[in-house]
């Protein structure tokens, strides 16, 4: 009886070395993450490691191409709009299935975006905009229903802003505008998207093996996908790597076809077919805070940084394409501006760059002009100013050359650098009561969303910068520009010069993303903007 | 019954150590006979633990055997391998220690630290081991040994503990016993009772006993002979009552006067002044000379030899020298020895 | 029997109270964290940030907060991890914890085993070659972090001779070898200067002298009567030590992608997940009461000189 059980044992065995060979016939990529997800829930992603991972199993509306436009996916065409800009009619596809087969309606899309700004789900997703009554949809003051997204048939759906967008299509891109059923959502409750069974997939993948917490997990080919036939990967496996080099190691191994190559790295692989740079909108500045939050509640001014003098000195100290190639490696160009290069086109098709002029620059005569006046000012000969950055290397290089750079280019500045956990670095900044700080900004589609961080009543405006003049360009792009192109792109134009001339934020750098990936993948898409940076839905492998 | 088990040619042991070559033993020599016991005896250092040593194999790293030969069942122990000495230690020659509270294992049940060494020289089952381990403690006197048996070292005295090492120097029925100032740690009603225990096994087993010790009222007790050691060799070696009673070197001299007896009513002890010589690089003549108030030229300038008093008796001192001059004894002695022979004929005219 | 009863109830009392002022301490420590617990505080308004409070019950005052905590833990309820999309807490930690413990259990005796028997073989050829070596190689194995030693047999086992996979904890017993290796080495490094130390002070005792006299070789009297007494003190810091590599094994969990939870111990903290933070504290403050516990058990059971109060 032993005997016989351990030949089955045996037989298994062997066959089981078998069945692995038979699965590399599958047509399998593995794909590779940085981090554990933090929400496969589609109406709950904010970051861009769990916007990867939703994607390959969400339908969003519409996919952005290659250049950022938006092509209709689960919509058939470009939304029909309004007049007044204000109302997207959208029709989708009357062929979309979920992966158990049932049909896909314009409610299920309704239901999800009602899910982003329903106060009992809690999302903290904060790139869908612009939807009529979504503040106090949030805030619990008006019913769900209340919020400008309706279904109008089954396949036709109706958006309603609260003032003209013409950057909205793009943004309907987004896959929290991916459809949800409301029974199946409502029938796992709060354990909706905790893990693959949880999840039902209208998209040209299933998820499958995970759990919650895993660091492996795949996506299965979606037989119902009204796109099927042009899927190509039969399976994806996705695989959390947290360390560089061991994510190195295995793409050079083979067992990744892609990795993210950290600036430390490009060097190594630079001239090489694998190695891909993606330029992206995520600004880092130098913020100062120029007024101060006291104990009493009240603002004053700060006592060096709200001196204009000061500020422009440190502002053309700094040699950005220094910082970008050397320091960083070439995973960073140097900014043109507050808006970033890249982010849309003037209506007569110039760049940023182009059309604002490269307002952002190295000038050190100039500099040192700037900081005599200011010292004189303030009548002192050196100033002590703290920066203060995140803990992480790439922080840490950055606020280490600054600190050498400002101190060498601007003798008399002297920079206290203190390297603290991203926590405690947001929360001092969340304070409004700091000297520098290395921030980071990524907006949205809308280059607004840039200029839109020193208003005088946002949030995050950390400098607490108070200008009536900004408020009401910002004010233009969103309530009145409407769809009137060359207004908006004048509106830009003077946010960013104003910003720049009083040097209320100090550009440094747009990150670029540097990958190693397979050269015989082909198909895919990226994004330099957006949640997930890579479209692999229609990926294939040359043959 | 005069057999010899153990001959002791000529050793030679030195030490080496940071401050020079320390020369522990030079040149002695002794026998051991079949069922007798031999009393070493000596101050701290003269060599006794050495001697015991380097026939046990047990000498430490610095040590070097720079001569002699040890012949026991007609091989030189000194010659041996490593294993081959691993046999005869503990199985045929065996060792008593001084400190009973240390040398047994703490966390080892004594039962198993018998057996154990009752296994490792006899081809024996553990049962048959466990077996014999009882029946020794029950030989060396320790009460319910089935159940002691289990039981760890701390949960015995002093005294009890003792008899379980000499359990375990018994345990494969070793033909030469060596003791290493088995009583020097016990109050004197232990004392007393160990060396009975001793005495008997030597009666039950026939083993022989090397005694090592410093107290002479203990040699008094055991000995059938005594050889006394001092600064590595031996001075005096003989019957026991021809060393108590008959001593002819001043040494032994000075160790006999310095026992309080029954009758010494002297305030202060009398103590032989001075130190031992530190055995580095010993001077030439001999090593008792400095403290020798009976020292004669000749012992400055060269080693005295062994001169027989009788078959059995040796001494080494120049005062045996037929050119020497005649001294007495000191008084002391001299009374003894007058006692002694008083006895000695009460008793054979009593037989 | 009765005596151990009663000595195990009053340690578990005791273990008890003091994880609750442990676990007491944590929350009210953590809430003086600056920050917020969500991952996307950059971009929330102030008005979000006032929903998803009064979602999580952030909102509450700190007292009544800490009540309904413990009230909680009483159901087996640890909260929901705001890291991991509102999973509960409880579900993390059991689908993590197993590879973390399995690797500390492993390094630890796979390190304990090899270091003792270096240790010995040191104390046995004192000051001679192998003593160097082992003391040598116990200073090295204490001051090179593991996380070195953890790239370089990457390096060497997994990409250069590919013998062993370079990571993923896809291959069974394989993929636990090299993490296991490169936790190891603090262990191994530590029983083996602790062992050395140990018998070197052993082997000069008497009873040593007399297994000698017995008859017994060296490596017998080593492994058998010296091993005994020199393990007694070491157990007392394999415990810590084992709880200490559970926790520790961040950076050499990260190297070899393994899914354990050695990271949260640290990145909970910086990303304000409190009831992660709670959950793991509390986890392994367990851990290490229970392993003291069991130790002194352990202890009273090998020396048998050390007994429980107030026994015979």
């Amino acid at each position: 009886m032993k005997r016989f059980a351990a030949g089955i044992v045996f037989l298994i065995l062997i066959l089981s070395l078998f069945s692995v060979s038979y699965a590399e016939d599958n047509k399998v990529l593995h794909w590779f993450i940085g981090g554990e997800i933090t929400t496969m829930d589609t109406t709950k992603v904010y970051d861009t490691l769990s916007g990867e991972a939703v994607f390959l199993f969400a339908d969003p509306l519409y996919r952005l191409d290659q250049n950022a436009d938006p092509q209709p996916n689960l919509a058939v065409a470009l939304p029909e709009i309004s007049e007044d800009g204000t109302v997207y009619t959208i029709t989708i596809r009357d062929d979309a299935k979920y992966a158990n087969g049932d049909p896909v309606k314009a409610e299920d899309v309704v239901y999800a975006v009602q899910r982003v700004f329903d106060p009992a789900v809690g999302s903290q997703n904060s790139s869908v905009t612009g939807i009529k009554n979504r503040l106090a949809v949030r805030a619990g003051e008006l019913p769900l229903e209340e919020l400008g997204v309706k279904a109008v048939s089954d396949t036709v759906l109706e958006i309603t802003l609260e003032a003209a967008d013409p950057y909205f299509t793009k943004k309907l891109a987004d896959t929290s505008y991916s459809p949800i059923p409301k029974a199946f959502a409502e029938e796992k409750g709060e354990g909706y998207a905790l893990s693959a069974d949880a999840l039902l997939s209208a998209g040209p993948f299933i998820l499958a093996g995970w759990t919650g917490t895993e660091i492996s997990w795949s996506y299965v080919k979606n037989p119902y996908y009204w796109d099927a036939d042009n899927v190509y990967f039969d399976e994806i496996i996705y695989q959390v790597v947290k360390d560089q080099n061991t994510a190195l190691n295995l793409y050079e191994a083979g067992q990744l076809d892609g990795v993210n190559v950290s600036s430390d790295f490009i060097p190594l692989y630079e001239g090489q077919p694998d190695l891909t740079k993606i330029s992206t909108l995520r600004m880092t500045n130098l913020e100062q805070n120029i007024n101060q939050l006291q104990g009493d509640g009240s603002y004053t001014p700060h006592p060096i940084l709200s001196n204009e003098n000061i500020r422009k000195a440190l502002f053309y100290g700094i040699d950005r394409e220094e910082l970008c190639t050397e320091v960083l490696n070439g995973a960073a160009a140097p900014a043109v501006g507050v808006i970033p290069n890249g982010i849309a086109s003037s209506p007569d098709g110039q760049s940023v760059a182009e059309s604002f002029g490269v307002q952002v620059y190295f000038d050190l005569d100039a500099a040192q002009a700037y900081l005599k006046k200011g010292l004189e000012e303030l009548g002192v000969d050196s100033v002590k100013l703290r920066l203060v950055t995140s803990d992480t290397d790439e922080s840490i290089k950055i606020g280490t050359y600054l600190q050498s750079e400002i101190q060498e280019n601007l003798p008399g500045v002297i920079i206290d650098l203190a390297n603290v956990p991203s926590s405690v670095r947001f929360a001092e900044m969340m304070g409004y009561h700091f000297d520098l700080a290395l921030g980071g900004w990524t907006g949205d589609y809308d280059p607004t969303s840039y200029p839109n961080q020193f208003e005088t009543s946002y949030e995050h405006n950390h400098a607490k910068w108070v200008s009536e003049e900004l408020t009401g360009l910002i004010s233009a792009l969103n309530n009145e520009d409407g769809n009137d192109f060359e207004a908006r792109w004048e509106h830009l134009k003077q946010a960013n010069h104003y910003l720049i001339d009083n040097a209320v934020v100090i550009p440094l750098e747009q990150a670029v993303n540097g990958y190693l990936i397979n050269p015989n993948l082909t198909g895919y898409i990226t994004h330099q903007l957006g949640y997930s940076v890579f479209d692999l839905s229609r990926a294939s492998f040359a043959e | 019954m005069a057999e010899k088990v153990l001959e002791v040619r000529r050793l030679s042991v030195s030490f080496d150590t940071y401050a020079g070559k320390v020369q522990a033993v030079r040149d002695i020599s002794f026998e051991l006979k079949r069922g007798e016991t031999l009393a070493l005896v000596g101050e701290s250092g003269c060599g006794k633990s050495v001697t015991c040593r380097s026939i046990m194999g047990l000498l430490a790293k610095n040590a070097k055997v720079e001569g002699g030969e040890i012949l026991f069942e007609n091989r030189d122990l000194l010659k041996l391998s490593n294993s081959a000495m691993r046999s005869t230690r503990g199985g045929k020659i065996a060792m008593i220690f001084q400190d009973p509270m240390t040398s047994l294992d703490p966390t080892m049940k004594i039962g198993k630290q018998i057996a154990e060494t009752v296994r490792l020289h006899k081809p024996v089952t553990r049962a048959a081991a466990k077996q014999r381990a009882v029946e020794l403690l029950a030989l060396v006197g320790i009460e319910e040994p089935e159940k002691r048996y289990h039981q760890y070292p701390h949960e015995f005295s002093g005294g009890q503990r003792q008899r379980i090492v000499i359990a375990i120097a018994l345990a494969a029925d070793p033909q030469i016993l060596i003791a290493d100032e088995p009583t020097t740690a016990l109050d004197v009603t232990m004392q007393a009772q160990i060396l009975d225990l001793i005495k008997e096994i030597q009666k039950k087993t026939g083993a022989s006993v090397i005694f090592i010790t410093h107290d002479l009222g203990v040699v008094a007790n055991v000995a059938d002979r005594v050889a006394v050691m001092y600064a590595g060799r031996i001075i005096e070696i003989g019957q026991a009552d021809e060393v108590f009673y008959d001593p002819r070197h001043p040494y032994t001299w000075g160790l006999l006067a310095s026992m309080p007896t029954l009758t010494t009513n002297d305030e202060t002890l009398y103590a032989i002044p001075g130190t031992p010589p530190t055995l580095i690089d010993p001077a030439p003549g001999d090593a008792f000379a400095p403290r020798n108030p009976w020292a004669l030229e000749a012992d400055r300038l060269a080693e005295p030899p062994l001169f027989p008093v009788s078959d059995t008796h040796f001494a080494a001192t120049w005062l045996l020298d037929e050119r020497a001059p005649k001294i007495d004894p000191p008084e002391s002695i001299v009374l003894r020895a007058q006692a002694f022979r008083k006895r000695q004929s009460e008793r054979s005219a009593s037989l | 029997m009765k005596r151990w009863s009663k000595y195990i109830g009053k340690r578990l009392f005791y273990m008890a109270l003091t994880l609750l002022i442990i676990a007491s301490a944590t929350f009210f420590l953590m809430n003086v964290l600056p920050g917020t617990p969500y991952n996307n505080q950059d971009r929330l308004t102030a008005a979000q940030l006032e929903m998803l409070n009064k979602k999580y019950g952030f909102d509450q005052p700190l007292f009544q907060r800490y009540i309904n905590y413990l009230k909680n833990i009483l159901h087996g309820d640890f909260g929901i991890s705001l890291q991991f999309s509102d999973q509960p807490v409880a579900t993390l930690l059991s689908q993590r914890m197993g590879p973390s413990i399995q690797l500390g259990l492993q390094a630890v005796l796979f390190g304990t085993v090899v270091g003792v028997f270096l240790g010995v073989i040191a104390a046995m050829h004192q000051n001679k070659f192998l003593d160097v070596f082992c003391s040598l190689f116990a200073i090295t194995g204490r001051s090179v972090p593991n996380f070195v030693v953890a790239v370089l047999l990457q390096l060497l086992f997994a990409i250069t001779l590919n013998w062993l996979p370079i990571g993923l904890w896809n291959e069974g017993f394989r993929s636990t070898i090299l993490p296991t290796l490169a936790l190891s080495i603090s262990p191994m490094a530590e029983s083996c200067r602790f062992i050395r130390t140990e018998m070197v002070e052993v082997l000069s005792s008497d009873y040593i002298e007399l297994a000698r006299a017995k008859g017994m070789s060296e490596i017998r009297i080593a492994f058998s009567h010296g091993l005994r007494n020199a393990l007694i003190p070491l157990i007392t810091v394999l415990g810590p030590m084992t709880v200490s590599l559970m926790t520790g094994s961040l950076v050499v969990e990260n190297i070899f992608a393994v899914p354990g939870i050695g990271e949260q111990f640290t990145k909970s903290i910086l990303s304000n997940d409190y009831y992660t933070i709670m959950a793991v504290t509390i986890l392994f403050s367990a851990l290490l009461v229970a392993v003291i516990f069991l130790t002194d058990i352990l202890y009273q059971i090998i020396d048998p000189r050390v007994r429980v109060e107030g026994a015979k």
